[in-house]
C-alpha cells in the first residue's frame, strides 16, 4: 500500500512538472505567432547593410501594423525605407511624364533625408542603385 | 437497583451502598464490562477510521491524478492549435475594430500607400473576415504591386545573368498574376468594386506599367499592352528589355 501511495505522489509531481512545461510551451507558441510579423533594430540593420531597401519597407510595415515602438534607430533606418519606396515611384513617374506624381514622391523623399539621421549615407546608395545620380 | 443487604436504592456506578456502606457485588463487573466495551469501541472505531481515512486519501489522490491529467491533455490540444488560437483572436479583434482597421485602410488606400495596404490586411487576418470582403481584391492587387517592385530591385542589384534570367521566371507570374486581379470578376463578390477601388485597380495598373517601362526596358506601348500579352511573351519582353538575351 505505501509502495502506491508512493508512486501515485510521483505521478502528481510528474504532472505538476508537465503541466507547468507545456504551459510553458502553449505561451511560447502563441507569443511567436504574436511576433512572428515584429523585426529587430537588427534585423533592419542587416537588411541596410546588405542595400535590402525592399525589405526594410516590409518590414516597416509589419512593425506598423504590430504596434511595434520604434527605436531612434528604427525611425532613422524606416525614413530609409521611405526614401526608397517613394525614390523607386519617382523615377517610374518622372520618366513616364506624369510630373505631379513625381513631384509628391520627391517630397516625400526630401522630407525622408532629413530623418534618416547616422544612416543618411544610404541616400546616395538608393539614388546609385535606382539609377537616380544626376 | 436494590442493595442486597439494607434494601436501598443503589446505582450501578456506586462501589459500595451509600447508605450501609457494603461492597456493591455488581460494580466490579460493570466496570470490567465497561472497560472491554470501551476496548471493543476504541479498536473498531480505529479500523473504521483509518479504512475511511484509506480511502479518503486514495480518493482525493486519484482524484487530484484525474483533474492533472485532463488539464495536461487541454494544454497539450491548445499547444498543437496555439497558432489556431492566435489566428482566430486575430480575426475576433478584426470584427471587433471594424470601423477603427477600414479607417486606416481607408487611408492608405487614399494616399496611394499600397505596401502598407496589403500588409496591414495582411496581418490583421482580414482575409477571411467577411465583413472586409470589399477590400480583399485591393489587398492581393497591392500584394502583387508590392511584389513586382521587390522582383526588379532584386534584378537591379542582382550581378549574375542567370540570376536575373531565373528571377524573370517569377516576375512574370507575378505580372500575370497581377493583371489577373484587377481585372473585375463576374461570379464573385469583387465583380462589385466600389469607385474607389476601381480608381486605386486603375493607379495600380498605370503604376505597373511605369515600371516596367523604367525598370524592365519595355516600351511605352508594350506595357500598355501588357495585359494582353501571354506570359511567354511577357518573359521574353522583359528578357529583351532588361538585355538577358545578349551574348
Amino acid at each position: 500500500m505505501k509502495n502506491k501511495e508512493k508512486l501515485l505522489n510521483i505521478v502528481i509531481v510528474f504532472l505538476s512538472v508537465a503541466i507547468v512545461v507545456t504551459a510553458f510551451a502553449v505561451f511560447n507558441e502563441y507569443m511567436s505567432y504574436k511576433n512572428m510579423d515584429v523585426h529587430t533594430e537588427e534585423e533592419f540593420f542587416i537588411n541596410l547593410s546588405h542595400q535590402d531597401y525592399d525589405t526594410m519597407v516590409w518590414y516597416m510595415y509589419s512593425n506598423e501594423a504590430s504596434g511595434v515602438t520604434p527605436t531612434r534607430d528604427m525611425k532613422n533606418m524606416y525614413a530609409v525605407a521611405r526614401y526608397y519606396e517613394a525614390a523607386f515611384l519617382y523615377k517610374a513617374y518622372a520618366e513616364n511624364g506624369d510630373t505631379t506624381a513625381a513631384e509628391e514622391k520627391k517630397q516625400i523623399m526630401d522630407e525622408q533625408v532629413s530623418l534618416m539621421g547616422e544612416f543618411s549615407y544610404a541616400k546616395a546608395d538608393i539614388d546609385t542603385l535606382l539609377g537616380l545620380v544626376e | 437497583m436494590k442493595c442486597n443487604s439494607c434494601g436501598n436504592n443503589l446505582h450501578i456506578e456506586d462501589a459500595v451502598c451509600p447508605h450501609c456502606g457494603v461492597p456493591n457485588p455488581h460494580y466490579v463487573q460493570h466496570r470490567k464490562d465497561m472497560a472491554r466495551y470501551k476496548e471493543d469501541y476504541r479498536k473498531v472505531r480505529g479500523h473504521v477510521v483509518g479504512k475511511s481515512g484509506f480511502f479518503a486519501k486514495w480518493t482525493v489522490k486519484i482524484t487530484i491524478v484525474a483533474v492533472l491529467l485532463v488539464v495536461e491533455l487541454t494544454l497539450i490540444i491548445m499547444k498543437n492549435n496555439a497558432w489556431n488560437l492566435a489566428y482566430n483572436s486575430s480575426e475576433r479583434q478584426a470584427k471587433k475594430n471594424y470601423e477603427e482597421y477600414a479607417e486606416l485602410l481607408d487611408s492608405y488606400e487614399a494616399t496611394g500607400n499600397y505596401s502598407a495596404f496589403y500588409v496591414f490586411y495582411e496581418l490583421k487576418k482580414l482575409l477571411f473576415c467577411e465583413k472586409y470582403d470589399s477590400y480583399d481584391a485591393v489587398a492581393e492587387a497591392c500584394r502583387l504591386h508590392g511584389t513586382i517592385r521587390y522582383d526588379f530591385a532584386y534584378i537591379i542589384q542582382c550581378e549574375s545573368k542567370e540570376n536575373k534570367i531565373s528571377a524573370l521566371e517569377g516576375l512574370s507570374r507575378r505580372i500575370s498574376e497581377f493583371y489577373s486581379a484587377i481585372e473585375p470578376k463576374e461570379n464573385d463578390k469583387r465583380g462589385e468594386y466600389s469607385e474607389v477601388h476601381m480608381r486605386t485597380m486603375e493607379q495600380l495598373k498605370r503604376d505597373v506599367e511605369m515600371i516596367l517601362v523604367t525598370y524592365g526596358g519595355i516600351s511605352p506601348e508594350d506595357a500598355q499592352n501588357f495585359s494582353e500579352m501571354s506570359e511567354g511573351n511577357r518573359r521574353v519582353a522583359l528578357e529583351e528589355g532588361l538585355g538577358l538575351n545578349e551574348e
